[in-house]
């Protein structure tokens, strides 16, 4: 072990060094620009706006209902309307998506529903610490967490500036496809007592991602003639939407669980609410964990087409898997909820990067993001690094400011929420039902949007009963479709060349040892375990 | 309980009819206290539903009644499933105005699916873009016409083989035989910008505002060239985009490289229909059922709305080119001439649908 | 059937709609089934094998008494606190929130989102005999946070219930006319 960490050690160092040298021309300037865009925050009316946005950002994680994406494209009209400046309309739009995902885990722990389709991670591990009464320590340590992984995020851009184009370009389509296999795999072999459950339900995923219109030769995949299953888009895409599959694979085995249960959430007895303390040293104490997982999202975040909803569950798996409580899946380790708290909310800022950088947006919401960018006049590129390099930074300090707000409103009223978990479960059964359905509906405003939501629901309870990996199988769906696309393009272009590039030998070694190892340790650990018995 | 709710519903219900019957005593067209959306067939946040978000302060003030203006999407189908519903389900009171990208090329591709005829759809107005294609520095070429004799083999990138836009590049390869390869699956024109900076692709075209917007900033680095343009459609003819006089359509290329013969190639008339299938861009339509009266004050709206300065400035300002609109005769012009197309040269429509199909 | 039973029959189910699924997928063109095949068949060989080792009785997937997992509570902690749940009751209980779920959802489809989410939420306090209180002020909350927020404010596209459409009735011009008051006396117009 301290072998292992000294060995970090001297890679950040090295990479530290790395960095200063490419930067040492730019790192003054960057740190003027700092200052400048830092003031220019704190200006009014733009921090009015930002608080604005936080305030709506606040409900809007909350609400299953509602996602981060849909809500700023609506707000963009409003911020149109009243004619802000570019400053202005980003403190308002970016300050609202910042703490989506902050607020979003609050959901996910005191009701096991995702907040965001990027906050479901939080559930698995923080669901059952609700139930068990330690609602406040659950939310303590992904506020924390959040809070901590919302900085590491900015600071990646602001670190990323000097090496922007190695950053973004080092890695083509062929490695990105890798990387699709290997965050199933993570996954799928995390799933607590098995391993070919855990994989074939990843494989399962992959199959239902597959609904739709192909890009390549426009067939149409298991769309039963529903012109509803060819996916949105203008040029078509997944069939299956991923806000109407998580809500149906968490949320309504929750509400039927609830119901059954009778009585309140919480089912234990809800002890004084001295957790959140605790759930805060938790996250400090797992500072190293917090760290890893919050390059892990910004990394992600990078990457073409993922974001949020993929780093939470690569995240989710590198925090048990390194906790060594891999057989402890889903009964409330304190890692589990650490982990994603921090990498959903890093990934706000890697996605940034590419955005701002080259104009290339890595998900749905700095796409949207970049169209507002576009309007207000400014132009994403070089001049954003150099001329314009105050109004970068200025979205960092964005970042900053509205994750420090939110959280410290947050801990305010912790006792508040907390003590939601026990109200009688038949008053909150309709309202979370709205949401459920409400959340489902707005993904293509169609009945079918809530259809596929009762479909994966009773998938999601089956799964539950007999004990099969939910998180395998909605990674598995989120993932298919890009690695379908990311396959193609690699074999069209590269044929089978492809498999000789390094970066994707490198990830191809990355996947088997995370096969290998939790097979090897578990047997290490029978094979301990057996002169005793 | 259940008796007091039943008598607040009627009132309710009471009070909302004499609203509606006040306001239509009123003899000619208006949307006074009425809510008028514009219902965008695609999800919140792409590009069309961005473009609509930003029109929209300007269009109610035109409409007469002052209404409120809301956007509505309903994505699905590639755009198929709004585009039925506007046609088919919407109120015929006019509250609905369909904003229709790609109507035009899903009754040649996905004709089955399709609920609504063309030729009667009421168009309102339009805007104009044109489409570029561009190529990265390393296939060693600087302007279209080095394609021919190209030894170098072109990755030519797209989001799906069912792409309309990248069917006119696609077609010009073909007639000038140069070697190439499609490679689909990209997710959106950004991504495949990232991919021919990283070399993975050589060639893509792109629409006018990202051109203006992304692309230009990288012919100035010197990473690629504009190959070509589509071109618009300008009384009956296609000719260079007026916002971007340097580069040449891809008909004069082909007409230089293989002369006037070439006309007769179902090649080249499959590129002349695409060019008028895009000749209305984005347009603003309403279903055939509503009222004339209606469809007349509507058009006079749009008209009017089209040549707001106010609305012309924001947008020069925001895409950083010049807005070309089309009135309701001038986009209904270029439809009729689409139907026209359509039913006179199945071969061409034939071959598109090939293309479609396969790489 | 015993619960061992249930669960090979799920695994099964599984095995079987994959199965389907690449049945499917053999009419594709090879762009648009590679994935299929690439993805399928190694999972159809792990479910294969799961479904083996749950007939012959190797597996070791926890009885649902001593599981302890997402979703479900540690049953030993409610045992611990003296609560245990009759599985009659529970199985009753639920098949209702079952209907509950899927009620919700019809009514969405037939009366429209407004209408049915609020008309559902009255029927399921009512039933669950909330004081009146309750049922009144939650039921006002969920029709007023879809109409106000979601209608009004946000301009979520709410389709018109069957029902309206199959008797030609219309409940769009009621809501309009709702928000537009509201706008009005906001002072948003």
């Amino acid at each position: 072990m301290t072998g292992n960490r000294r060995l970090t050690w001297l890679a950040i160092l090295v990479v530290l060094a790395l960095w200063i040298y490419l930067a040492q021309d730019m790192a003054a300037e960057i740190g003027a620009a700092s200052m400048k865009g830092l003031l220019r925050v704190f200006a009014w009316p733009a921090f009015g706006y930002l608080l604005l946005g936080n305030v709506i950002g606040f409900a809007v994680g909350m609400l299953p209902g509602l996602g981060g994406p849909v809500t700023m494209a609506l707000m963009l009209g409003f911020a149109f309307q009243l004619k802000m400046d570019a400053v202005e309309a980003f403190s308002f739009l970016l300050g609202m998506m910042a703490v989506t995902a902050t607020t979003g885990d609050i959901t996910s722990v005191l009701f096991g529903i995702p907040g965001e389709g990027s906050t479901a991670s939080t559930i698995v591990e923080g669901h059952p610490m609700a139930k068990k009464g330690e609602a406040g320590r659950a939310l303590g340590a992904s506020l924390m967490s959040s809070l901590m992984g919302a900085l590491v995020g900015a600071c990646a851009i602001a670190v990323a500036i000097p090496i922007v184009t190695p950053l973004v370009l080092s890695l083509g389509t062929p490695e990105f496809f890798m990387l699709t296999v290997a965050g199933v795999t993570f996954v799928g072999a995390l799933s607590g007592g098995s391993v070919v459950k855990g994989l074939a339900a990843g494989g399962l995923g992959f199959m239902f991602s597959l609904v739709g219109l192909d890009m390549q030769t426009a067939t149409e995949r298991y769309t039963f003639g529903f012109i509803y299953l060819w996916g949105g888009g203008e040029t078509g895409g997944a069939g299956i939407g991923l806000v109407p599959a998580t809500v149906g694979l968490f949320a309504i085995p929750e509400i039927v669980d609830l119901a059954t249960k009778g009585g309140s959430i919480a089912q234990a007895h809800v002890g004084r609410l001295g957790g959140v303390l605790q759930g805060v040293k938790d996250a400090l104490r797992h500072w190293w964990l917090v760290i890893r997982c919050s390059a892990m999202g910004t990394y992600i975040g990078i990457i073409p087409g993922m974001g949020g909803p993929v780093s939470q569950w690569v995240a989710y798996a590198h925090a048990m898997q390194s906790s060594g409580k891999q057989d402890q899946v889903g009964t409330g380790v304190i890692e589990g909820v650490v982990g994603p708290g921090a990498a959903n909310n890093s990934t706000l800022g890697g996605a940034l990067i590419p955005t701002i950088a080259f104009g290339i947006p890595g998900n749905v919401t700095t796409a949207i993001l970049l169209g507002a960018f576009l309007i207000l006049g400014l132009r994403p590129g070089t001049s954003m690094l150099t001329k314009d390099l105050d109004v970068t930074l200025s979205l960092v300090w964005v970042l900053v400011v509205s994750n420090v707000i939110t959280v410290s409103v947050c801990f305010l009223f912790l006792n508040q929420l907390a003590r939601l978990t026990r109200i009688k479960g038949t008053l909150l059964i309709p309202p979370l039902l709205l949401f459920i359905y409400l959340g489902s509906y707005t993904h293509s405003n169609s009945i079918g949007d809530i259809v596929i939501t009762l479909i994966f629901g009773a998938l999601g309870w089956l799964m539950v009963t007999f004990d099969w990996s939910r998180p395998a199988l909605l990674l598995g769906l989120v993932l298919g479709r890009l690695a379908d696309n990311y396959l193609w393009i690699t074999y069209s272009r590269y044929e089978f060349g492809f498999l000789a590039r390094p970066g994707v030998l490198i990830i191809l070694g990355i996947i088997i040892v995370s096969i290998a190892y939790p097979l090897i340790s578990q047997r290490r650990r029978v094979r301990a375990a057996e002169p005793e018995s | 309980m259940k008796r007091l709710s039943a008598v607040l519903v009627t009132a309710i219900v009471a009070l909302c009819l004499v609203f509606a019957s006040v306001t239509q005593t009123v003899a000619e067209v208006s949307f006074k206290g009425k809510t008028v959306a514009i219902l965008i067939p695609y999800s919140v946040g792409g590009a069309a539903d961005i473009m609509a978000r930003q029109m929209l302060p300007f269009m109610g003030k035109q409409i007469p009644g002052d209404p409120t203006m809301i956007i509505r999407n309903m994505p699905g189908g590639g755009g198929i499933v709004g585009e039925n519903w506007v046609y088919n389900s919407a109120p015929a009171d006019g509250t609905i105005i369909g904003q229709f990208s790609t109507s035009v090329t899903d009754t040649i591709f996905k004709p089955d699916k399709v609920k609504f005829e063309l030729a009667k759809l009421r168009w309102l107005g339009g805007v104009r873009e044109t489409t570029i294609a561009f190529s990265s520095k390393e296939l060693g070429i600087d302007k279209g016409t080095d394609l021919a004799g190209l030894k170098k083999k072109v990755f030519f990138g797209t989001t799906s083989i069912q792409s309309p836009r990248a069917m006119l590049p696609r077609l010009l390869m073909r007639i000038l035989d140069v070697d190439h390869k499609v490679v689909t699956g990209y997710g959106s024109s950004g991504d495949m910008r990232a991919a021919i900076r990283r070399g993975e692709l050589t060639m893509t075209n792109d629409s006018q505002s990202a051109y203006f917007t992304a692309v230009e900033p990288m012919v100035k680095e010197g990473i690629v060239v504009p190959i070509a343009q589509e071109g618009t459609v300008q009384d009956g003819k296609i000719v260079r985009d007026p916002r971007l006089p340097d580069i040449p359509t891809y008909f004069e290329i082909v007409l230089e490289l293989k002369g006037e013969s070439i006309r007769k190639d179902v090649r080249f008339r499959a590129m002349e229909t695409l060019a008028f299938l895009a000749g209305v861009r984005r347009g603003w339509v309403y279903a055939p059922r509503v009222s004339n009266a209606t469809f007349d004050a509507m058009a006079a709206s749009f008209d009017r709305f089209l040549k707001d300065p106010d609305m012309i400035a924001h947008f020069e300002k925001a895409i950083g080119f010049k807005l070309i609109s089309l009135n309701a005769s001038q986009a209904q012009a270029i439809i009729d001439r689409v139907v026209e197309i359509q039913k006179s040269d199945p071969e061409a429509i034939e071959l598109l649908k090939a293309l479609a199909q396969k790489p | 059937m015993s619960f061992h039973g249930y669960s090979i029959a799920f695994t099964g189910a599984l095995f079987l709609m994959l199965a389907w699924g690449l049945w499917e997928a053999s009419k594709w063109e090879i762009q648009a089934s590679l994935m299929a095949w690439m993805i399928g068949l190694p999972t159809a060989a792990l479910l294969a094998l799961q479904l083996a080792r749950q007939i012959i009785g190797t597996d070791e997937t926890p009885a649902p008494a001593d599981k302890d997992e997402p979703g479900v509570f540690n049953a030993s902690l409610l045992e611990q606190q003296g609560e245990t749940l009759d599985p009659a009751e529970e199985r009753r209980r639920t098949t209702c929130i079952i209907v509950w779920v899927l009620g919700f959802a019809a009514a969405i489809w037939l009366v429209g989102f407004q209408l049915g989410v609020a008309l559902m939420t009255f029927l399921y306090l009512k039933s669950a005999r909330e004081s009146w209180g309750a049922v009144v002020s939650i039921t006002a909350a969920v029709l007023g946070a879809v109409v106000l927020a979601f209608d009004c404010g946000m301009h979520i596209f709410f389709a018109e219930g069957k029902l309206f459409v199959w008797t030609g009735l219309s409940t769009s011009p009621l809501f309009t006319s709702v928000c537009y008051n509201v706008s009005v006396l906001v002072g948003a117009r």
